[in-house]
């Protein structure tokens, strides 16, 4: 009975997810920024949405990738919306259009990436392939012709003499 | 067996140059033995010199220590061996090889000849004055060297020359001792066993045999001849040898009294080389011994004849074993025993080594009649022969009655001689008989070492085995010999050199009686043929030992040259060449081995082409080789499919170089917010 409590224990302890992880910190950097600049920190308050919600919708083995990819390009847009003229001039950052748009365009970029890097990917390894095909294949025939067409066929024969050889 | 398996007799081989002429149109029956046939023979170097020359029978053990004794210190009135060598022989079935005894030729006749005509020169006076002192220095003479000649018969003594003045006794050295000697010339100890296992005997025998001889000579008749066999013996039990023999004649005189104390039954009793000199001298005190009894208090009737002699229901058990073990299994035997043989003291030790009990069979092992039935005559008659199946022999005949089973190709003889080299059946019957017959534990020690090899199907043991242990002098009986004498193993490997050339010997690794005879003459080869025995399922495997194996005799007696057997050998490792997967290997092999073919030696084919090094290699290599193939295969299986965005891989590796990309963008937005 103690060991079915101990496995229940170990399956109730959830690995905690990127949003979980990133929220904390996010929330301070935001905590910091608005003690400077109150429409600093609104707009990356505002500008981070597609990441908060891309954190928490995202699924997959890779879903943590996708976030961070779409996390720094959303970032990328907030920061050159920051170092921008409406900065300047303290605009609320509600009414800040032209921040805002860096920042979502900036997200889109991510989404982007998020969906033609693995395109990409594939065409380049694809290639990658059939060099390595075309190797694998010349060493395949340089077997074949050493030891015979027996080296496709059955199991592996291994079991070596071991009677003395007499001489 | 085909004709091309046959071994061709060798074109040089005669071992006297041209010495000595063998003129086989002219045999000489009365020098023949079992051991061979005579033929005159002419010597080149002294044309007036008379010799004999006897062609060995190449199923029958010569006497080795003879030959070395008598060549080098001949005995006088004792024909002699002079030289002996392999020699072509024009004999009726063609041309062989075999051994050739040259011998001194007594040119007087023989005092009794072979079909029992008596030489005119022999008399009673002859007999008594001079005959019978020649016999006896002849036989003082090969006494002194510790042999003893048990070969003595009427028909095998000579008159030395024409005149008839000396005589001369046959030679002994050309048979086993004893070896087919008339149950009549046999002394009564040893008269029961078969006629090859008779054993060595002793001096007493040699001197029974003489008196025998003597007493054919008197009456000028083969005593021996047209009688039967048991009726013979019973009468020796009886009556006594010398009546027997004589059918109730006397000889009378001092003659008598010679032969009377020559064919004495009890060996005790018998007279010696100085009795016969007492004799000569007049003093004729005859021997008093304490006389056995063999006789049983009651007679047990067996078969329809009653016995009174132990030794006789002994012979009669032995020679009808099964209803032996019917007749003893229906006695109260512990009974049968105190009421027949009331000086035997019957314990319970006995008891239990005898283990007769009565009643039926069932459940008893396949011998057990038999082993019973050898226990029990080994009781009657402790001094007799061991009696088991169809078999009678002293323990120090088994190696003259292996030879004589193989020679007859009787293996119903083969398995009993098989069965009796069993350690608690031999050690049973010399408890048995222990008390009594001390020799029979001596030569049951001797045969110790067959026990566990007798009975093995290994290739280079089984009675084979045996055969060639205990007759060093006998030369291969393999079927491919027929034609010429294989003595030792260069002569063995020289013979398959000339079956290979005659397109023969594929098999001949594979014949026992090889394996068996390379076993005992080689020189640690026991190896090898424990190898082949182990690869004889293994062709490929079998011919690289068989290569190994020649290779090595070749070396170790320095032949240089083989090149029938070199040819035979690639042949034969052309197998196991052609399972070397690897091809750059077998090429390279191919070419060696046709390199070395051409030079004859097998040893430098085998030191330069080591088979079973290469076929170790090459299975390691080739295990390799297929774990390589199979990384390659699923290499080759998971690069071909085509790959998408959806692959896992693509996914990982693109997103990877995404995140690279929006770090370097926030990277920039970072710089632009400092500055």
């Amino acid at each position: 009975m103690a060991r079915r409590g101990g496995n229940k224990q170990i399956r109730m302890r959830r690995v905690p997810s990127v949003g979980a992880r990133l929220m904390p910190l996010f929330l301070l950097l935001v905590a910091g920024l608005a003690i400077f600049s109150m429409p600093a920190a609104t707009l990356l308050c505002l500008g981070m949405i597609p990441t908060i919600v891309i954190v928490y919708t995202a699924t997959g083995i890779y879903a943590g990738l996708k976030a961070q990819v779409v996390g720094l390009s959303n970032l990328a847009g907030v920061l050159a919306a920051i170092s921008g003229p409406s900065q300047q001039v303290m605009n609320p950052p509600v009414f800040d259009t032209y921040g805002l748009a860096l920042a979502f365009a900036g997200a889109a970029l991510g989404y982007i990436l998020v969906f033609m890097g693995p395109v990409v990917a594939a065409i380049v390894l694809q290639s990658f392939s059939q060099e390595r095909l075309r190797q694998l294949t010349k060493q395949r025939q340089t077997l074949i012709e050493q030891w015979g067409g027996e080296i496709l066929a059955g199991p592996a024969e291994t079991k070596p003499d071991h009677e003395g050889s007499g001489s | 067996m085909v004709s091309s398996e046959q071994v061709p007799v060798p074109n040089e081989a005669n071992a006297f140059s041209e010495r000595f002429r063998i003129d086989t149109s002219k045999p000489l029956p009365e020098f023949s033995t079992p051991g061979g046939d005579a033929y005159m023979v002419v010597d080149a170097e002294h044309p007036d010199r008379a010799y004999y020359a006897l062609v060995h029978n190449p199923a029958i053990s010569v006497r080795n220590t003879v030959f070395k004794y008598l060549s080098d210190d001949p005995v006088a009135s004792l024909i002699c061996p002079i030289e002996r060598g392999l020699m072509n022989v024009d004999l009726p079935g063609g041309l062989k090889q075999r051994l050739v005894t040259i011998f001194e030729r007594p040119t007087g006749g023989a005092l009794l000849g072979p079909k029992g005509e008596v030489h005119p020169k022999l008399n009673t006076g002859r007999l008594r004055q001079s005959i019978a002192l020649q016999l006896l220095k002849a036989l003082a003479g090969l006494h002194k060297r510790g042999v003893y000649h048990r070969c003595i018969r009427p028909t095998a003594i000579y008159f030395a020359n024409k005149e008839g003045e000396d005589i001369v006794l046959g030679e002994c050295y050309s048979t086993p001792a004893g070896y087919k000697q008339p149950m009549g010339l046999e002394p009564l100890e040893l008269a029961f066993a078969q006629e090859a296992g008779r054993g060595q005997g002793s001096e007493a025998a040699d001197y029974y045999q003489l008196g025998a001889t003597l007493q054919c000579l008197y009456f000028g008749e083969m005593l021996w001849s047209g009688r039967d066999r048991d009726s013979l013996l019973t009468a020796r039990v009886n009556q006594g040898s010398f009546w027997a023999l004589s059918g109730g004649r006397d000889v009378p005189g001092t003659l008598g009294v010679l032969l009377r104390g020559l064919m004495a039954d009890e060996p005790e009793a018998r007279w010696i080389a100085a009795d016969v000199i007492g004799w000569y001298e007049g003093n004729t005190a005859p021997k008093r011994t304490p006389m056995k009894s063999w006789a049983m208090n009651r007679p047990s009737k067996f078969e329809g004849t009653a016995y009174v002699d132990r030794r006789l229901l002994a012979d009669a058990f032995g020679r009808n074993p099964l209803a032996a073990a019917k007749f003893l299994r229906k006695l109260d035997f512990p009974m049968w025993v105190q009421q027949s043989l009331r000086d035997v003291i019957f314990t319970e030790k006995l008891d239990r080594a005898l283990a007769v009990r009565p009643g039926d069979t069932m459940g008893a092992g396949r011998n057990a009649e038999f082993e019973m039935v050898a226990r029990v005559c080994m009781f009657l008659d402790p001094t007799g022969p061991v009696r088991y199946k169809s078999l009678s022999l002293f323990l120090d005949a088994f190696p003259a009655v292996v030879a004589d089973a193989f020679a007859r190709d009787d293996k119903d003889a083969l398995a009993a001689l098989d069965e009796l080299l069993d350690s608690a059946f031999i050690a049973t019957l010399v408890d048995i008989a222990a008390d009594k017959s001390g020799r029979l534990h001596g030569h049951s020690t001797a045969l110790r070492k067959y026990f566990d090899m007798s009975s093995s199907r290994q290739l280079g043991k089984g009675m084979e085995r045996v055969l060639y242990e205990l007759n060093s002098a006998l030369p291969c009986q393999s079927s491919r010999f027929k034609s010429v004498w294989i003595g030792s193993v260069r002569q063995l490997i020289m013979a398959l050199d000339r079956l290979a050339g005659a397109g023969g010997g594929d098999t001949a690794m594979y014949d026992r009686h090889i394996a068996a005879f390379c076993a005992v003459h080689g020189l640690d080869l026991e190896r090898y043929i424990n190898q082949m025995a182990a690869a004889q399922g293994d062709p490929a495997r079998f011919n690289t030992i068989v290569a190994e194996f020649f290779g090595t005799l070749q070396a170790q007696l320095k032949i240089p040259s083989l090149p029938n057997l070199t040819a035979k050998v690639t042949q034969g490792l052309g197998a196991a060449i052609k399972k070397l997967r690897s091809k750059s290997r077998r090429e390279a092999v191919e070419k060696l081995v046709e390199k070395v073919k051409k030079s004859g030696d097998i040893a430098r084919l085998v030191r330069e082409v080591n088979v079973s090094r290469l076929s170790h290699e090459d299975a390691a290599e080739f295990a390799q080789a297929r774990q390589a193939m199979i990384q390659i295969e699923r290499d080759r299986m998971r690069l071909a499919r085509k790959m998408t965005a959806a692959d896992p891989e693509a996914q990982q590796k693109g997103l990877k170089v995404a995140r690279l990309i929006a770090t370097a963008l926030a990277v920039f937005g970072l710089t632009l917010v400092i500055l």
